[in-house]
């Protein structure tokens, strides 16, 4: 224990040394001044849609200005041809006619799916019932499970998707440099020939890095979120996450000679470590390819811990998700470092 | 002078082999585009799921299905185990002569609202007839990817060119040139050329391979390219200046990425009236220039071009004179 805790101590040493608490404390700073200073608190991210009102009595405009606000409203068709035209995430709907013989037409971009152009279509059929004040059967009702929700602010909503692309992956990066210094100054060969072997090398640096990973939430969670937080659980996601995500840095890191070789896989690793962040994103997509990546619960998990919406029983499954696949990628990591780097010849 | 550049270029040119890293340099964003490209259809033709249990009777079922996917429970409790899932997934079920679309309460409005007009559209036939008018247009999404993968193509670039100056540091090389006749402009021009015709190839390879070959006007985007190679000749620079060895140069890296990536992302997420904030960044003019040529073909690039250019050149210019300072080139 004394030998593991002499290693993790000198492992966190290295790392203030090449100043990795400095980068942490100006990359924290600038999370937190995007969080708090500039990103908006309402952000829609999808389509924008545009209404163009022929109706006899602008019966359309009438009813939904107030809802939808003046700037949703084009003056004609050809304004409405012009906008799909010119922007490519716009849509635009004209409804014409009278109560009689109505008619609408759906301008858009032929990339959506047809699905969502059918389903469009069925909501402006009965927008039109009610603007028109048709009466119609409504067959529905909704049952809402948590009537009493209130959303997080879009700014705020981006912590969970920071922590999972930003603060998890900073083991990620951060352990290979520490392999590739050992290897440059030929202190693993050393290290070969002590008696410590491959798991209290994996450890303490693996341990290292999730300090400095939690240090970082805490950086940037603290000035954005407050205290009002469940530490326990934030802390532990955020802590099992980022020793997963240091272990399969040390496995990659394992195979490559200098820091220059690994650089261009670990921004490969990290494009397809940020894809939940389409989920993320828009939640009512899912792809089930996406949420097998480790950032995919993480995110929707720290955004449970942070902006609570009463669900209960996930924390536990997804602990036990990670525990798993950082015991199979310990294992992995174990294996290439006794392999690659405490074996004579590399 | 052509000489001494020659020779710069030479021996980066071997280094990056020995290193590797010009294989990596070209693989990396040809290998990312390529899985992007297979990634994006089922991206593309994303539709929106439902849930819905037993009891929703078989024809309505069917019908839905022509609207959205569609997840099928046993019961009401797994349709709310699966309601309460983190994506946004309503789930449906029929009792007593009525539908029941049950939300957990922190969904969009849209998807709030869409089963229960679906299911009343079901109910109420054609009202108003609909038609509709497509542009044929590929999706912005695609775009989008393309844009990310020619700016990533350029940072790769800048990346190149600031771990060559890293490697002259660490092994001193800078010292010999500091008593050669090599001006600081050479050794800038030098270190960049390689780098950046390698960039520019990359950058029309991945939009190519994104966007297919024939949907991109391919003299506009090379000009736009150009435009923005200073960036990364300022991004190069800036990690070759504050990193003095491999390891602090993977720290600048990851402060540099942010910028380069966080920059576009940034631009792509807030409203319109947030963007004077990013007007400042240089790759902000070079994104909105990708921007115009991929997503909006029919707006002028003149002014982000020019803007992209000039203000990287007085980057480049402001960052000269601390090198030569620096690295005490003539």
């Amino acid at each position: 224990m004394r030998e593991f805790l002499n290693l993790l101590k000198q492992d966190l040493l290295v790392s203030w040394r090449n100043g990795f608490f400095a980068v942490i404390l100006l990359l924290g700073v600038g999370m937190v001044l995007l969080v708090n200073f500039a990103l908006p608190e309402q952000a829609k991210v999808g389509a924008a849609e545009y209404i163009v009102d022929l109706t006899n009595g602008r019966l359309v405009r009438s009813s939904l200005e107030e809802r939808l606000g003046a700037d949703a409203f084009l003056q004609s068709e050809a304004e409405a041809r012009e906008v799909v035209e010119s922007k490519r995430n716009a849509l635009a709907i004209v409804f014409r006619g009278d109560r009689d013989n109505p008619g609408i037409t759906i301008l858009h971009q032929g990339n959506e799916p047809p699905k969502a152009i059918n389903a469009l279509e069925a909501a402006l059929q009965i927008t039109w019932l009610q603007v028109a004040d048709l009466g119609y059967q409504k067959v529905h009702e909704q049952v809402i499970l948590r009537p009493d929700l209130e959303k997080p602010p879009f700014s705020k909503s981006m912590l969970p998707l920071l922590m999972g692309l930003e603060v998890v992956m900073l083991g990620f990066a951060f352990i290979s440099v520490l392999v590739f210094q050992e290897k440059a100054e030929g202190s693993i060969k050393a290290y070969r020939v002590s008696p410590r072997g491959a798991w209290l090398y994996i450890w303490s640096k693996s341990l290292a890095m999730v300090l400095i990973s939690v240090v970082y939430a805490l950086i940037i969670t603290v000035p954005t979120i407050g205290l009002n937080l469940q530490w326990g659980s934030y802390l532990l996601l955020v802590a099992l996450t980022s020793l997963l995500m240091t272990m399969l840095g040390l496995f990659i890191a394992a195979w490559f000679d200098t820091l220059s070789e690994f650089i261009f896989p670990m921004v490969g690793v990290f494009a397809v470590i940020g894809l939940p962040a389409i989920s993320y994103l828009m939640p009512s997509f899912q792809l089930p390819i996406i949420s097998a990546i480790p950032a995919y619960p993480l995110m929707f998990g720290l955004r449970e811990i942070m902006f609570p919406t009463g669900k209960t029983g996930f924390l536990l499954p997804l602990l036990i998700t990670l525990v798993l696949e950082t015991v199979v990628i310990s294992l992995l990591t174990r294996w290439a470092v006794e392999k690659r780097l405490m074996r004579e010849g590399y | 002078m052509l000489a001494r550049i020659l020779s710069i270029v030479r021996k980066d040119l071997a280094y990056t082999r020995k290193e590797h890293i010009l294989l990596y340099m070209l693989l990396f964003p040809l290998v990312l585009a390529v899985a992007m490209r297979l990634f994006l259809p089922s991206v593309e033709q994303l539709d929106m799921t439902f849930a819905i249990d037993q009891s929703v009777p078989a024809e309505i079922a069917a019908q839905l299905e022509t609207y959205a996917k569609l997840e099928t429970v046993t019961d009401r409790n797994q349709l709310e185990e699966r309601v309460q899932r983190f994506d946004d997934v309503p789930g449906i079920y029929y009792e007593n002569g009525r539908y029941f679309v049950l939300l957990e309460g922190n969904e969009s409005s849209a998807i709030q609202d869409l089963p229960g007009a679906i299911l009343d559209r079901l109910n109420v036939g054609e009202p108003a007839k609909v038609e509709r008018e497509s542009l044929g247009r590929a999706s912005l999404f695609r775009q989008f990817v393309a844009i990310m993968l020619v700016i990533t193509c350029g940072a790769i670039g800048g990346l190149a060119i600031g771990l060559s100056i890293v490697n002259d540091r660490e092994t001193r090389t800078l010292r010999a040139y500091a008593v050669s006749p090599l001006s600081t402009l050479e050794y800038i021009v030098g270190k960049s050329s390689v780098a950046l015709i390698l960039a520019l190839g990359l950058s029309l390879a991945v939009a190519a391979i994104i966007m297919g070959g024939t949907a991109i006007d391919y003299g506009r985007l090379t000009v736009a390219v150009l435009a923005s190679l200073g960036i990364n000749i300022a991004i190069g620079l800036v990690l070759g200046l504050l990193a003095n060895n491999q390891i602090t140069a993977i720290a600048v890296v990851k402060v540099l990425f942010i910028i380069t990536q966080g920059i576009p992302v940034a631009a792509l997420l807030i409203p319109a009236r947030f963007l004077p904030v990013l007007y400042p960044f240089p790759n902000y003019w070079a994104f909105e220039s990708l921007r115009r040529i991929l997503v909006e073909p029919g707006l002028s690039t003149l002014l982000s071009n020019s803007i992209a250019f000039f203000s990287s050149l007085l980057l480049i210019a402001v960052m000269v004179p601390v090198i030569r300072r620096k690295f005490r080139l003539g």
